[in-house]
């Protein structure tokens, strides 16, 4: 049990729930795990104070897709809006480290079993 | 995007016979030969790992912090430092690909699968080898398969590879000086290959269709100085190691670069330069023999493999010519 009186199954259960729903709605926006990797690799594979990350990792869902890499493919414009509008919420939602990394670590293995799941 | 379409050896694809892997032959070559490689700064190496980073800038940075809103009620003024702040938060941060590091934030280095796929590309040229791709390529069923050249030496589907290669190591310690942001045009989709032959791309900028300059969107990090890396070799003839080495462009006199590597090759990015720099023979049990004089050594292996077949010598010429093409 933890201070809130909450398990942490329970709440691994919960945190489950919202990458199920996240993993959903970013297949259903055709966004692969290719656009996710942008976002959690600076969150989890670059260096400095958890805030400090956070707070880039919110600056680039923002930057992306006015930036250069919307010219990557025709639906990349339409992939990286979809991408901002899904996961800053969730970045908002869950400041803390193990949040997010269970919520985005998770969100990408279930878009990938849906992407192979779609093409299959 | 200009490139030349090199066939490779005539012939259709040979099989050889197995070679054992887990025991030293004697009259086989094994053990590891240390390599350096030089990466010059005019053609810089690009390895990217497919996402993105974002790189703060200093100066508008700067900027953002010495823009004051200004209170009282000249509206016109707070509204022009207001646009100026926000301008300014907008331009502060700059998308850049990231390249491969040996760590997060850390050095950059050249995986040892880059390197060992664009030997492969040479080697498959040189020797008359399967094309592997999904479907197709050599298959080692069997306790002996037969199997082509390239996948005797580098491995297939269900058969260990016999020469590896480590990481590349940065070798200068201000390696933070060797790293330059650099502006390159997209990647596009390639056209469709010639069967048969292998695209080279020269040492020329990008171009269009109409042979118009390509504009430069993408913003990445390049990186040029010494790498060290180590080949371990296991069983490979006399041949086998001579084409490894032409492969690695060994031997090479001509103009151009011996070999290109990484990312951005059509924009002509990634020329790198091959030394041995120290060889070691195992002779099985632990003994080993040093090779003197390794890169001398190493070019008369490349030059005496290369003489067995005329077809092969020129193929090299061809693939050595048209990555030194400038248009």
């Amino acid at each position: 049990m933890d201070r809130r009186g909450e398990s942490v199954g329970d709440r691994q259960r919960e945190l489950m729930r919202e990458a199920e729903t996240l993993a959903s709605r970013l297949y259903r926006e055709s966004v692969t795990r290719t656009e996710l990797e942008h976002v959690s690799s600076l969150l989890f594979y670059s260096t400095g104070p958890w805030r400090a990350r956070l707070e880039r990792a919110r600056q680039l869902t923002r930057t992306l897709p006015s930036s250069w890499v919307r010219k990557w493919s025709k639906q990349m414009p339409r992939r990286l809006k979809a991408l901002e509008t899904l996961v800053l919420p969730v970045l908002d939602k869950h400041p803390s480290e193990p949040d997010l990394r269970f919520v985005l670590g998770w969100t990408s293995r279930l878009l990938h079993i849906q992407e192979k799941q779609g093409k299959g | 995007m200009p490139h030349s379409a090199v066939s490779g050896v005539p012939g259709g694809v040979r099989t050889e016979a197995f070679v054992p892997r887990h025991r030293i032959l004697p009259d086989r070559w094994s053990g590891s030969v240390e390599l350096e490689l030089e990466a010059c700064r005019q053609h810089p190496l690009v390895i990217g790992v497919g996402w993105v980073a974002l790189l703060e800038d200093q100066t508008t940075a700067r900027r953002r912090k010495r823009t004051v809103v200004p209170r009282g009620k000249n509206l016109q003024a707070r509204m022009a430092a207001q646009r100026a702040l926000q301008q300014a938060q907008e331009e502060q941060y700059e998308v850049v690909s990231e390249i491969v590091r040996e760590r997060p934030g850390g050095p950059p280095c050249i995986p040892g699968s880059s390197l060992k796929g664009t030997v492969r590309q040479v080697y498959e040229l040189l020797t008359p080898s399967c094309e592997p791709g999904p479907g197709t390529g050599c298959s080692a069923n069997g306790s002996e398969p037969e199997v082509c050249p390239a996948c005797s030496v580098f491995g297939g589907l269900g058969l260990g590879s016999r020469l590896s290669f480590g990481e590349g190591r940065l070798q200068e310690s201000d390696w933070k000086r060797q790293m330059e942001k650099v502006q390159v045009p997209l990647g596009r989709p390639p056209q469709r290959p010639v069967p048969g032959t292998v695209r080279v791309y020269g040492a020329g900028p990008a171009r269009d269709q109409e042979e118009n300059l390509r504009e430069k969107e993408q913003t990445t990090w390049s990186v040029w100085g010494h790498f060290r890396t180590r080949a371990r070799l296991f069983n490979l003839s006399d041949d086998e190691l001579g084409l490894v080495f032409a492969s690695l462009g060994i031997g090479w006199e001509g103009p151009g670069p011996p070999l290109r590597l990484g990312g951005k090759k059509y924009h002509g990015h990634g020329a790198v330069v091959v030394r041995v720099v120290s060889a070691l023979r195992g002779m099985g049990f632990g003994g080993r023999e040093a090779i003197e004089a390794p890169n001398d050594w190493a070019a008369e292996l490349a030059r005496r493999a290369l003489d067995r077949e005329e077809s092969r010598r020129q193929v090299w010429q061809r693939f050595h010519q048209a990555l030194a093409k400038e248009r």
